[in-house]
């Protein structure tokens, strides 16, 4: 799945992806056609790689250099479809003969600036010989016109051209016909003279650059990833985010934290609780009292699962991940209406379809909200206890919420903690209720579920 | 030479049209046609689409915009590349037009060509603005006052106006509604702490309190304002309208108590579309009209002839338009 698609289904993701501060337009494209990355060995290497440009952030002299860069990325356009057509072998007009020059002369640019970083200078294409073939006269600076230093005949002929239209200025004024129309037929000689070689100049400008077109697409995709990791790095370095280890077994995070909502809270100055949490092979249930974090939890799963398969650090200070082929969640109310169906029933289908893919025995992270809460408590249990039992024998790694007791599964069970045990004669409101609760999870023994329901309701008032 | 050095004490000048064929063109040409000896970087560019060698309007023979060595001039992907002129592309901007994006360009010879420009006002500032990266002494703009085109060209410093018998082939008709739109162009502008504040509202009507505070009356165009008439001067005797103002405005605010207090803001001149007459008795009964921004009248050009055929006497108009405008009045045709 391209991250573009993620953005829609991973809640949080488009929030990492918007704060991302890409510069160009070949940037982002890239960043959002980014895949879903699966085998071990291309998540290390984009992992590294934005470590390393980390290490270059936190040293002076290399930041002050990637700034300088991303100055320069600013200018960088896109050229993916005037390289088709060079690949096509169409002859480019002048604009295109512009954008390739400047993106060469960006690019030229950006791989001096970072020659004192070696893991991004060893990656630059050289694109001296295509500056060289669009800038003849080596001005350097990016325009474009076919000048007379394409060929010796144009310049010759642009002098004549415009001497011939200065004797049609004064031939204009003195209205003498049959010479001004004899000049006028040798302007317009000259002129499809000009065009002729402007256009032949154009053609071989172009088979010349089909010549290097392995060299530019490989340029666009470099500095499309210079780009993106210049961005996930800050990234990283502003929230905190650290670079996860790749697990063979258990999926382990400590202090992992959901990057909108600690905003939203600092920004409220109230206390955000980050959480340790260690997700192993087979299914788990998670139990807790209304408010206490459990979706969030589970959001927060799925999107650093999500991060690092694409290639980004995660919001944690510390973080093993097991990698998965696919993330699978049953998580906010996707009841429709429109379709015919009540919010059990789509849970039912969605939850089924999990149960299909669980089956072919591909690695999954699977999380599932609140599991059956729209039906009656016996069935309901029934039915947590059945998917929680069928999905600790496949090769997924399950978290399931959920707020029935006494389920008669053998699976692995963590509780939320609730409310702190001192504050039960604070004064708590629908405001800081967050405050009063302890987020963190412990192992339950399965036989009793905190039962908050009528107190939280009270404090809100009801 | 007639206006130039006055052209040459502004960084940006737009030339326009009170109505096809008024001469816009031929003046355009004259200043450009002075300005080439002289040691300035001029830059051109138009609103809307402009250069055609015929006029597609009134299919009439109309003088294309030549360009001088040296000169920068803006023009959409699809002209650019029609181009006969020689240039040098200098940047392609990011300001998207139905004809593609704007080339940004430097003439390497003489020639017409075909000029394009900013849709909208916002875009055409910053593309003046983006000139000063060229060391651009003078932006000039081919204007035209029109409904159709989003884009002022009252954000210009200067302007020139061009009007003529197409206008209207009768010297006291001609000279009448040439008058108010020179009254207009000539309307004070607001005071200048008042103005920053007015130049980034592009929408909505709002009250102006006596501090010079705005107070959005939530009402999107004056078509709706039956709905806000309690809160108009609920903070005072001052109105801001963004969009376009219309006779209904006008008779509305003519027939209320407080006429001789009332003060409208307009954003700039472009924006009134009310007639002449109804104009003219708000501003008999007291009422006062201000704009957000002014641009200066450099000179007005007449063109006696209209595309139907009207000759008017250039004299005779050249008189009557000087005396009624006070201000020096040029025959484009007799620019040399």
């Amino acid at each position: 799945m391209q991250l573009k698609s993620a953005l829609t289904e991973i809640s949080g993701l488009r929030y990492m992806v918007d704060k991302l501060d890409i510069k160009s337009g070949l940037g982002l494209r890239v960043l959002l056609a980014s895949p879903f990355m699966v085998s071990q060995k291309d998540v290390l290497y984009h992992l590294q790689q934005v470590e390393q440009t980390v290490a270059a952030y936190r040293n002076e002299e290399q930041s002050k250099i990637l700034d300088r860069v991303s100055v320069k990325l600013s200018h960088i356009r896109d050229i993916a479809g005037t390289i088709r057509n060079i690949q096509k072998r169409l002859t480019l007009n002048d604009i295109e003969m512009f954008e390739v020059k400047s993106f060469a002369l960006v690019t030229t640019d950006i791989a001096e600036l970072v020659s004192p970083i070696p893991f991004l200078h060893k990656q630059m294409p050289n694109l001296e010989d295509v500056v060289s073939i669009l800038d003849p006269e080596g001005t350097r600076i990016p325009s474009f016109y076919v000048s007379n230093a394409f060929d010796p005949e144009l310049g010759e002929l642009r002098k004549k051209l415009i001497g011939i239209d200065l004797l049609l200025e004064d031939a204009d004024s003195s209205n003498n016909d049959s010479h001004s129309k004899l000049l006028y037929q040798q302007a317009e000689e000259l002129r499809v003279r000009i065009t002729d070689i402007e256009d032949g100049v154009r053609q071989k400008l172009s088979e010349q650059l089909f010549g290097r077109i392995a060299k530019l697409n490989g340029a666009l995709t470099v500095v499309a990833s210079i780009d993106i990791l210049i961005a996930k790095a800050k990234q990283a370095i502003f929230e905190n985010m650290v670079m996860p280890q790749i697990s063979d077994g258990a999926t382990t995070y400590t202090g992992l934290f959901f990057p909108q909502l600690k905003e939203l809270l600092m920004l409220e100055k109230r206390r955000y609780q980050s959480v340790d949490v260690e997700v192993r092979n087979g299914a788990c249930l998670i139990t807790g009292a209304n408010m206490a974090g459990k979706t969030v939890l589970l959001k927060t799963l799925a999107l650093s699962q999500a991060l690092c398969q694409y290639g980004f650090f995660v919001p944690a200070t510390g973080a093993k991940i097991a990698l998965v082929e696919q993330v699978l969640f049953s998580i906010a109310d996707e009841q429709s209406e429109l379709s015919g169906l009540s919010s059990y029933a789509a849970e039912m289908l969605k939850v089924n379809s999990i149960v299909q893919m669980a089956r072919k025995q591909k690695p999954l992270l699977v999380l599932i909200d609140e599991l059956a809460r729209t039906t009656n408590p016996t069935e309901g249990r029934a039915i947590v206890s059945a998917v929680a039992n069928f999905l600790d024998g496949c090769n997924v790694k399950a978290v399931i919420t959920t707020h029935y007791s006494g389920l008669s599964t053998q699976c692995r069970k963590l509780r939320v903690k609730g409310f702190i045990e001192d504050s039960k004669d604070a004064t708590i409101t629908v405001k800081n209720i967050g405050d009063y609760i302890d987020y963190s999870l412990i192992d339950d023994d399965g036989t009793n579920v905190p039962h908050e329901a009528l107190r939280i309701a009270q404090i809100l008032g009801v | 030479m007639p206006f130039i050095d006055d052209v040459l004490t502004y960084k940006s000048l737009s030339i326009v049209g009170l109505e096809k064929n008024t001469g816009k063109t031929e003046c355009l040409n004259y200043v450009l046609g002075r300005l080439k000896d002289m040691d300035r970087r001029i830059a051109l560019t138009s609103i809307g689409i402009d250069g055609e060698s015929r006029d597609i309007v009134t299919n009439t023979q109309k003088p294309e915009i030549r360009i001088y060595k040296g000169m920068i001039f803006i023009s959409a992907e699809k002209h650019y590349l029609q181009r006969r002129i020689t240039s040098e592309i200098l940047d392609v901007s990011n300001i998207h037009t139905s004809l593609g994006r704007l080339v940004i360009a430097k003439a390497i010879s003489s020639d017409k060509v075909l000029l394009s420009g900013p849709p909208d006002t916002h875009c055409l500032k910053v593309l003046i603005a983006e000139m000063d990266k060229y060391n651009v002494d003078l932006s000039i703009v081919d204007g035209a006052l029109s409904r159709l085109s989003l884009a002022s060209p009252a954000v210009t410093e200067g302007m020139v106006l061009a009007t003529g018998a197409a206008y209207s082939a009768n010297i006291p008709e001609l000279v009448r509604k040439t008058k108010y739109v020179v009254d207009l162009i000539n309307l004070p502008e607001v005071e200048p702490e008042l103005k920053r504040k007015l130049d980034f509202v592009e929408s909505g009507i709002f009250a102006v309190d006596t501090e010079g505070n705005l107070h959005d009356l939530n009402v999107q165009s004056v078509f709706m304002l039956e709905k806000a008439k309690d809160k108009i001067f609920s903070y005072g005797n001052r109105l801001f309208v963004a969009g376009a103002t219309s006779n209904n405005l006008f008779e509305f605010l003519r027939m209320q108590k407080n006429v001789a207090n009332i003060e409208l803001i307009v954003k700039d001149f472009t924006k009134i579309f009310a007639t002449p007459d109804v104009y003219y008795s708000f501003v008999k009964k007291g009422g006062k009209v201000r704009v957000a921004t002014k641009t200066k009248l450099a000179a007005v050009c007449i063109n006696p002839t209209s595309p139907q055929g009207y000759r008017l006497s250039s004299d005779e108009l050249k008189a009557a338009m000087q005396d009624a405008l006070q201000m020096p009045v040029y025959d484009v045709k007799k620019l040399k």
